[in-house]
């Protein structure tokens, strides 16, 4: 059973994918049918990769970051108004991406404060953040940080691009960061003492306590760095080429903050499940986009899918165990 | 006349007939791998009937069978009512409480008697906490409670069901002896009431005294059962483990520490406790005198109103980390909450009970070859029953879980050793056998040990010294030989 629930994201994939081709091969063309649109599938499971990551690092730790969305925004905020301001000094790239990381483990910190030491849950202080953060971001952009020679609400286009893979397409460093800390969160949890006593957070505190690691202060630094790569991930959807390089006052709303939630608790405890949950995740959105030029079909129909199976997933993966 | 339902795993039958559980050649294992073989037990109505067997023997696996926690391989349990119109329920006191730490005491209570359909107000609900003994508001919540507070808890759920057969897992392993005579006294009023009680408890001389039958088992087998007043505690032993019999008792270890430099000091503005090197000191006082805020301001964190110094060093200002690093070990004595995962495998549980002695071992990658073998040496040592490395924690008895955790911190050969409760859960044999374990630590490695257990037996005879604790302060301190369990009794209460 533990394998049938932890290999579900695969499985629908492979079933959608199927279904897909099998009636409609005209929608399955655009959507995977070329280089193209594979690479712009992998321009949206980049940064879904690392908000996937940082919330399934939080529930190692029993805690949920639900604060994603905003975080998201802040990181891509950030590195607007400090690459603008810097435009002119070679470091205005580092200090923006810095900036948007700091940014980023400062909200995850308030929120393991607010938590580990004030009882506040995550879950309502993470809500609450997020609304702030969309207002805040929102009025950054369309006022003190406005582009003047806009109409629309905007900040400044920034002086310099993150570096891209292919000059057709906007897939980015996120994807390479994306990998990195993948391996590197995979090796920690699977083969390390510090990953047990990480994932023994979410058993119980008493364990780790009691062999010497602090849990409220270890939980408050995996937030911390959760938070912060989420950060960086808004950050480098913004530095790079394409329709952003600059930070639209609509930017919170992407989903990518939300969705990352749903491919972290998709995920369940195999932290290799990461990546078929943010391609099931990444395709359909990306399936989205091509039901609606194909079929006319509104673009809420993929997200509609997608909620669907997430409810499914959750209701497998998470049902009352019967009597062993 | 006779109804037979489905209730859980078990048939349920309605009947004017004894026994009230009738079990017939039940087979019951984790998995595929049986722990209890061919094992049948009648039950009669009015009975306090004890199973009795070393850790591991297959006592708490026939309670879950019978409480419908676990699902038989093959056999039959008969649990049958005395009337026809009664509903025989069944309520289960297990030995580490599974009572939800978000709720409160009388929430827990009420969610009890919706079994019996009632709804009880909170003076009954009041009465029901008397009944048991525990003295405590009905609004506070689960997760502030101690574990014997908890484990009282979980008795008055139990009774506020209405039960006619009650199962109880250990339920004096954490209780003082004063509370245990309540206990008992409880037990003994319910059953004239109709109540039908199993329990499983190490602690024989409590079955001669209260149970009306024993039931022996070992290794998963039914050895005998008879009632209580025609065995004698010689035939449960031998019946229990036959080669336990003839071992010499614990000896009273001798005076070792006198001229040496104290390992441990604790002080308070009037008072101090010193432990020395080959020193097993032990700690006797009943919940709430104040010996765990002692333990604590060695092991864990700084307490107010209390200086530790270790080899003249202050420590209050020292992480848990430090601590560990000075080479003090702790074994805490909620084993689930704060020495192992119970999802986890022994072998995996090897590595938690310190950090490592360089932070950067956190982060190297873990030798699981090294880490097989040191919990194939801790389960060979120690006797973790069965000798499957590999299992979850999950699905070893409460002794053996026990054990381990022992064994894994003594074979650390750390310089100070910091034990609460150290034989919770253990039968004699095991019990003798940590006793005999500690006096090897403190020789061989010179380790200052210092014990707190409510087993005064267990004190007297691995303790050089042992110090009281009464209303918040340590009140004597003497040699173990100078002290009887009756005055340790008197000294505590």
């Amino acid at each position: 059973m533990r394998h049938i629930k932890a290999s579900l994201p695969v499985c629908f994939m492979l079933i959608a994918l199927s279904v897909l081709y099998l009636f409609q091969p005209d929608v399955f063309a655009i959507a995977f049918g070329s280089p193209m649109a594979f690479l712009r599938l992998l321009t949206l499971a980049s940064p879904l990769l690392i908000t996937g990551l940082a919330v399934h690092a939080c529930l190692t730790t029993g805690r949920i970051l639900i604060a994603g969305e905003g975080i998201y925004a802040a990181g891509g905020i950030a590195v607007a108004i400090v690459g603008t301001t810097f435009a002119d000094t070679p470091l205005g790239l580092w200090a923006g991406l810095a900036m948007a990381f700091l940014i980023g483990a400062l909200i995850g910190i308030l929120i393991s404060w607010l938590r580990e030491s004030n009882g506040v849950h995550e879950v309502i202080s993470g809500l609450l953040l997020n609304y702030l953060l969309h207002l805040l971001t929102r009025y950054l952009a369309s006022s003190p940080f406005r582009d003047p020679t806009s109409d629309a609400p905007h900040t400044r286009e920034l002086p310099w691009t993150l570096p891209l893979f292919s000059s057709t397409s906007d897939l980015n460093i996120g994807l390479i960061l994306g990998g990195i800390m993948l391996i590197a969160y995979v090796y920690l949890l699977n083969k390390t003492l510090l990953g047990r006593f990480i994932r023994s957070l979410a058993t119980t505190d008493g364990v780790a306590l009691t062999a010497g690691l602090p849990p409220k202060r270890t939980r408050m630094i995996v937030m911390a760095l959760a938070s912060g790569f989420i950060g960086l991930a808004g950050a480098i959807m913004i530095g790079s080429a394409g329709p952003f390089r600059r930070f639209p006052a609509d930017f919170y709303g992407s989903g990518v903050g939300f969705d990352g939630l749903i491919v972290g608790l998709l995920s369940g405890s195999n932290a290799w499940m990461l990546v078929p949950s943010t391609l099931l995740i990444a395709g359909l959105s990306h399936l989205s986009d091509a039901l609606s030029l194909a079929t006319a079909l509104p673009r809420q129909v993929g997200s509609l899918i997608g909620a669907s199976l997430f409810l499914i997933t959750t209701i497998v993966r998470y049902r009352k165990q019967p009597r062993s | 006349m006779t109804l037979v339902c489905r209730c859980y795993n078990h048939r349920v039958q309605i009947q004017n007939e004894r026994p009230v559980v009738d079990i017939r050649e039940l087979t019951l294992g984790y998995g595929t791998t049986p722990v209890v073989r061919d094992f049948s037990l009648s039950v009669c109505h009015g009975e306090i009937h004890a199973l009795a067997g070393e850790n591991g023997a297959g006592k708490t696996t026939v309670l879950k069978a019978i409480g419908g926690l676990l699902r038989q391989i093959s056999g039959e349990i008969v649990v049958t009512c005395t009337t026809v119109a009664g509903v025989p329920r069944i309520a289960f006191v297990l030995q580490h409480d599974v009572l939800p730490s978000n709720m409160t005491v009388a929430a827990c209570i009420q969610c009890a008697a919706v079994a019996a359909h009632q709804s009880l107000s909170y003076s009954t609900i009041e009465q029901c906490l008397d009944r048991v003994g525990l003295s405590i508001r009905t609004h506070v919540r689960v997760a502030t409670l101690t574990m014997h507070q908890r484990q009282l808890l979980q008795l008055a759920c139990a009774l506020a069901s209405k039960p006619t057969v009650l199962l109880l897992d250990e339920p004096t392993a954490i209780m003082s002896q004063p509370d245990s005579i309540h206990f008992w006294e409880l037990i003994r009023s319910e059953v004239k009431q109709g109540l039908t009680v199993i329990i499983a408890t190490h602690k024989l001389e409590d079955i001669a005294k209260y149970c009306s039958h024993v039931t022996v088992m070992r290794t998963g087998s039914h050895v005998f059962t008879r009632s209580t007043s025609v065995v004698s505690l010689h035939d449960i032993i031998k019946g229990m483990a036959p080669q336990t019999v003839t071992e010499a008792p614990a000896q009273v270890a001798p005076q070792k520490c006198i001229g040496q430099h104290p390992v441990i000091h604790i002080s308070t503005s009037d008072i101090s406790l010193y432990v020395h090197p080959h020193e097993i000191h032990g700690i006797a006082g009943l919940d709430g005198s104040g010996y765990d805020r002692w333990l604590n301001a060695i092991a864990l964190t700084k307490q107010d109103g209390i200086c530790v110094t270790i080899n003249d060093v202050n420590i209050d200002r020292q992480s848990v980390a430090q601590r560990r690093a000075l080479g003090i070990a702790y074994i805490p004595s909620d084993r689930h909450a704060d020495a192992i995962i119970g999802t986890d495998s022994l072998e995996s549980n090897v590595c938690f009970g310190a950090l490592p002695d360089r932070i950067s071992k956190l982060v190297m990658p873990i030798n699981l070859h090294k880490q097989h073998m040191a919990a194939e040496a801790v389960v060979a040592k120690y006797d973790v029953r069965p000798p499957v490395v590999s299992a979850a924690m999950d699905t070893f008895s409460g002794g053996n879980q026990q054990k381990f955790v022992i064994g894994r911190e003594l074979d650390r050969m750390n310089k100070i050793l910091v034990i609460n409760q150290p034989t919770r859960g253990l039968d004699r044999s095991a019990s003798a056998g940590i006793s005999r374990k500690l006096e090897a630590a403190s020789q061989r490695d010179k380790a200052a040990i210092l014990v707190y257990s409510d087993d005064l037996s267990f004190l007297i005879s691995t303790c050089d010294t042992i110090s009281t604790f009464s209303g918040g302060r340590l009140t004597q301190t003497r040699p173990a030989s100078d002290w009887t369990e009756a005055m340790l009794v008197e000294a505590i209460v």
